[in-house]
């Protein structure tokens, strides 16, 4: 099992009362796995991907990541999981404006610590891969939407994570695009990496091998 | 690592090239500005470090205690040094130092040239005491002797061409005088600052031959070398017994010799006679303190400005963070951009330094003794300021950027509505120091002007001085050559005199019946005229009459002014007419009261001033020029003049401009608090508009949404323009007490100062104000006029 949230609650104070953004959300996910969330706006959707990033605290509840406590984890000790184990993929992007292609693929290696030799490999490997070994001196503000998001799963993928979670991936791209983007993740999904993503689209979600249905923080069921 | 960091960091430069450039800019301006601070600095309180006895060489400077006032003299009587010297086993050795007085014409070959100022009468010992390098000569036998004199190298140019010119002679007022050695250019940080070094026989041989035993006439400025540390307590304690000092009774000046030593001469209060250009410390703590407001300011801009990028860079920094950026990470990541700005600052600087260091030395009058780079300490400085300023600059934004957590939310960074948030802290700072600055610039400005305006009781318009220098001879004609000036066309009036208005005659003792019919005596200020040059610079007679052509007053008649009359005690100008009187060159008897006048700067109170005829001792002609064509007539005098005195220089100036010079000190201060006042205003604004930049980017929702809401333009701009006026009004009414008072400490070295009205505080604020309008009106105008959908798109 790669991941398992137990009896998850989190909230803020809003007015004296506690206002839930996630409220008992218990979930099992297995390497390989491929979910779709889904649910309308301020369901929780993103809430629950940060929390399973490991980017945001809960206040109740266990969450175990590949046998690790990570509730009971310190701040540093959960960074470092995160860093080794999960790629973030973003609605915007999220690309830095003044890198280019290829230190925007280099950035995350950079962070972990990576000799510049296996820098290179890695790089070239994900260029290769991605068919993007033309635009590495660009910039981002010189690729079309779908060519950036195309660098933001390059980016999410370099470091090798078993997860991948993608908040709306395909938000801000149109239907050929995000398509190109979906097929994608099935692909890397066939080849084994775990994938979590939020969606709106229900054309989208059915890339997915699961979806769970979110409504006020709740989960409301599973669908397949 | 931190190859690519800085890369990143200057891309992210470029990206932002306003923002870079006003922090840019800022810093480069702080740096330079504490550039020539520590350059001036370094040159006041580096005086005489040079001489190797420094510590050992003290200075004796004398006070005369008279019924009338006391005076604080820097100089003392000509036999002192070798009596001390004779009775003190402490001293190694003495050197007087005598500045020639007035104008004197040099001649080499068909040079001529009129010197003044800068011409110093030396014991031989001089070389013994203090350090200047010689390029040719035997410094111990190059003061030996009479006719012997050693010129500096550019003197030496100036007259031969080259250096080599050891045995050469120079007509010195006609005598031919030895060359004996050439001088290194002096430093610009010494106190003796000349061109012409004469040997001491020299000085002997041409003065009455009593001065040698003359005890209380004081033209000499003695220096002792002593033996060890600790020596001047007991040469101290000889100076409170010299025999020739002690008073005969109490009617008679009291000398009173005292020592100094030569460590913090510069800063000493000043005496009459004493050599060199004088500091003052607290002008020094200020420009200090200007200096290091300034680099404050700047990089408080530089906080202010990276901070307030925050909402922008906000994300990007979350971005990093799910990357797998450490806090450290993105700590290092600011302190290397703000470590590159502040490189490129130093670089920017130093163009900037170069690009205007000839300034500073226009300004300056000297050569730019760039000696303090010599210093390890100054490369230390230098090497180690980009990260002074990183430090200062750099570790607070990005100790705030590390802490964004990795989930971006904006609504968690804190709205800045509290009253005092760290930025407005800054901006009220800022504001604070520059209306001080505006103020205090103000303040120097208005009293110049009022220096300049005030009426001195004196006519200085349209009169020309020929400065002839001491010569009896010209002066003994005075009559006849007045009528041959009076034909030349364009000259008006022509009158002789030993001083004209703006340059300080000397002291002399004078003897007189007070009002209760004593003796009484006094040092009073004289100046020889003729019997028009009362008339002729517009001077009213109160009592008795001015002097009269054809009548013996001579040397028997004095005319005193009214401050000399009451400082003897007469009430009424009319009792002192007919009182005689002895002093220095004759006596005789009262015969006029003339109104007081400013015969110098404003610095100073109305002197006593006694006027006397004494036409060998005549050294200038002031003529009135009346007409438009003076240069006409400046040239058909010139060519008068050297048909008939060939052997002196045509050595002409302009009254009221000479006498406007006692004022350069204060005006160059006032150019420096003006430079600075510009600096800081320039650093300001520009971070002001800047910042404002910023928060119209961050509250552009807010203000769309107020705009939908059916808010008027007007109401929004008055909204933004207070919010950033507040500080700034805070800032200034926190300078006005800090100003006031230091004006006021200021002003008092004045005797006459100009009365500060309400509108001079108000002017500042209102120009302030409207710097802010300036600065954020424009971005909150556009702002305001754009299309609020535009800016409420879901982010």
């Amino acid at each position: 099992m790669l991941l398992e949230l137990k009896n998850v609650f989190k909230w803020v104070q809003q007015g004296g009362q506690h206002v839930f953004l996630l409220k008992d959300i218990s979930l099992q996910v297995e390497e390989g796995e491929f979910i779709s969330v889904m649910g309308p706006s301020g369901s929780g959707k993103s809430t629950l991907l940060n929390v399973i990033g490991m980017l945001d605290d809960f206040d109740e509840g266990s969450y175990t990541f590949l046998d690790d406590p990570v509730h009971l984890l310190k701040a540093k000790h959960r960074a470092n999981l995160y860093k080794q184990y999960i790629g973030f993929v973003f609605q915007a992007y999220h690309l830095i404006d003044e890198l280019t292609v290829y230190e925007n693929l280099e950035m995350p290696l950079l962070y972990k610590k990576h000799s510049g030799s296996e820098r290179r490999a890695m790089v070239a490997d994900m260029l290769d891969r991605f068919n993007i070994v033309g635009k590495k001196d660009l910039f981002p503000t010189q690729l079309s939407g779908g060519q950036q998001q195309l660098v933001g799963v390059a980016r999410a993928l370099i470091s090798q994570p078993k997860l991948i979670l993608a908040d709306e991936p395909t938000g801000n791209l149109n239907s050929r695009q995000g398509e190109e983007i979906m097929e994608l993740f099935r692909e890397l999904n066939d080849e084994g990496v775990t994938i979590i993503q939020v969606t709106h689209s229900e054309k989208n979600a059915a890339y997915g091998r699961r979806i769970i249905n979110l409504l006020d923080g709740r989960m409301i069921g599973e669908g397949r | 690592m931190w190859s690519r960091t800085l890369k990143f960091a200057s891309r992210k430069l470029w990206k932002h090239k306003a923002t870079s450039f006003t922090k840019l800019f800022s810093l480069s301006i702080g740096i330079i500005s504490l550039f020539y601070i520590c350059l001036y600095v370094w040159r006041e309180s580096s005086f005489d470090d040079f001489h190797e006895h420094r510590d050992h060489i003290f200075k004796v400077n004398t006070a005369i205690h008279s019924p009338t006032g006391n005076l604080d003299l820097g100089l003392s009587a000509v036999p002192l040094g070798p009596y001390l010297k004779s009775i003190a086993p402490e001293i190694r050795e003495y050197v007087r130092i005598s500045k020639e007085y007035g104008s004197r014409a040099i001649k080499q070959g068909e040079k001529l040239f009129s010197e003044s100022e800068n011409i110093y009468y030396a014991d031989p010992a001089f070389f013994e005491l203090f350090d200047f390098d010689l390029l040719s000569g035997d410094p111990r036998t190059a003061l030996r002797g009479p006719d012997q004199l050693l010129i500096t190298k550019q003197t030496a140019l100036k007259y031969f061409g080259n250096t080599d010119v050891v045995g050469q002679v120079l007509l010195y007022d006609g005598t031919p005088m030895t060359v004996t050695g050439v001088l290194e250019d002096l430093p610009a940080n010494t106190h003796l600052q000349f061109d012409f070094l004469i040997s001491m026989d020299t000085f002997m041989n041409s003065r009455p031959d009593n001065v040698g035993e003359n005890w209380t006439w004081l033209p000499m400025n003695t220096y002792f070398l002593l033996e060890n540390t600790g020596d001047d307590m007991v040469l101290a304690q000889r100076l409170e017994h010299i025999p020739q000092y002690v008073p005969e009774n109490n009617t008679t000046d009291r000398y009173v010799p005292a020592l100094e030593p030569l460590k913090g001469l510069h800063f000493s209060a000043p005496k009459l006679g004493e050599l060199g250009p004088k500091g003052s410390i607290s002008k020094l703590y200020l420009l200090v303190g200007i200096g290091i407001m300034i680099l404050f300011l700047a990089i408080s801009n530089y906080i202010n400005l990276t901070t307030a990028a925050l909402s922008v860079e906000g994300r990007e920094v979350s971005v990093k963070r799910t990357l797998g950026a450490s806090r450290k990470d993105i700590f290092k990541q600011f302190i290397a951009e703000s470590l590159l700005v502040a490189i490129l600052s130093m670089l920017l600087s130093l163009l900037g330094i170069m690009a205007t260091i000839p300034f500073y030395r226009t300004f300056m009058g000297s050569a730019i003794d760039l000696g303090m780079l010599s210093s390890p300490y100054a490369w230390l400085f230098i090497i180690s300021l980009p990260f002074v300023l990183t430090a200062l600059g750099g570790v607070y934004p990005a100790v705030k950027f590390a802490r964004i957590p990795a989930i971006y939310q904006p609504k968690a960074i804190p709205r800045h509505n509290r009253i005092f948030s760290a930025r407005t802290g800054l901006i009220v700072f800022q504001f604070a120091i520059t209306s001080g600055l505006i103020i205090s610039a103000l303040l120097i400005y208005n009293q110049l002007n009022y220096l300049q305006d005030h009426d001195l009781g004196i006519d200085t318009r349209h009169k020309l001085v020929i400065d002839f220098g001491p010569n009896a001879e010209i002066g003994n004609s005075y009559k006849s050559l007045k009528n041959e000036f009076t034909r030349i066309p364009g000259v008006a009036s022509a009158t002789f005199s030993s001083h004209v208005p703006g340059q300080t005659p000397n002291g002399v003792s004078t003897l007189l019946k007070d009002a209760d019919g004593n003796a009484r005596n006094g040092e009073i200020s004289l100046t020889l005229v003729d019997n028009e040059f009362i008339s002729s610079y517009g001077l009213e007679i109160i009592a008795g009459r001015d002097f009269r052509p054809g009548v013996a007053d001579s040397t028997a008649a004095l005319i005193m002014n009214e401050a000399a009359v009451e400082a003897f005690g007469y009430a009424n100008p009319e009792d002192i007419i007919g009182v005689s009187f002895e002093q220095w060159g004759g006596n005789g008897k009262v015969i006029g009261v003339v109104r007081d006048f400013n015969y110098v700067s404003l610095h100073q109170d109305i002197g006593l001033l006694s006027l006397k005829i004494w036409p060998p001792q005549f050294e200038k002609i002031t003529l009135e020029i009346s007409g438009s064509e003076m240069a006409k007539t400046i040239s058909s005098l010139e060519s008068w003049w050297t048909s008939r005195y060939p052997d002196i220089p045509f050595n002409y100036y302009f009254v009221d401009d000479n006498f406007l010079l006692q004022y350069a000190k204060d005006r160059q201060f006032a150019t420096i608090m003006n430079v600075f006042t510009l600096v800081s205003i320039c650093i300001g604004v520009l971070g002001l508009i800047a910042y404002a930049s910023f928060w119209c980017h961050r509250r552009k929702k807010e203000m769309s949404i107020k705009k939908v809401l059916g808010a008027s333009s007007a109401s929004l701009l008055w909204n933004v323009y207070k919010g950033f006026s507040i500080p700034v009004l805070v800032g200034f009414l926190l300078a006005v007490p800090v100003v006031s008072y230091l004006g006021d400490q200021w002003l008092a070295q004045f005797a006459y100062q100009f009365e500060q009205a309400w509108y001079f505080y108000i002017f500042p604020l209102i120009l302030l104000l409207a710097m802010v309008a300036m600065a954020v009106g424009i971005q909150t105008l556009q702002l305001v006029h754009s299309n609020p959908v535009d800016h409420l798109k879901v982010e």
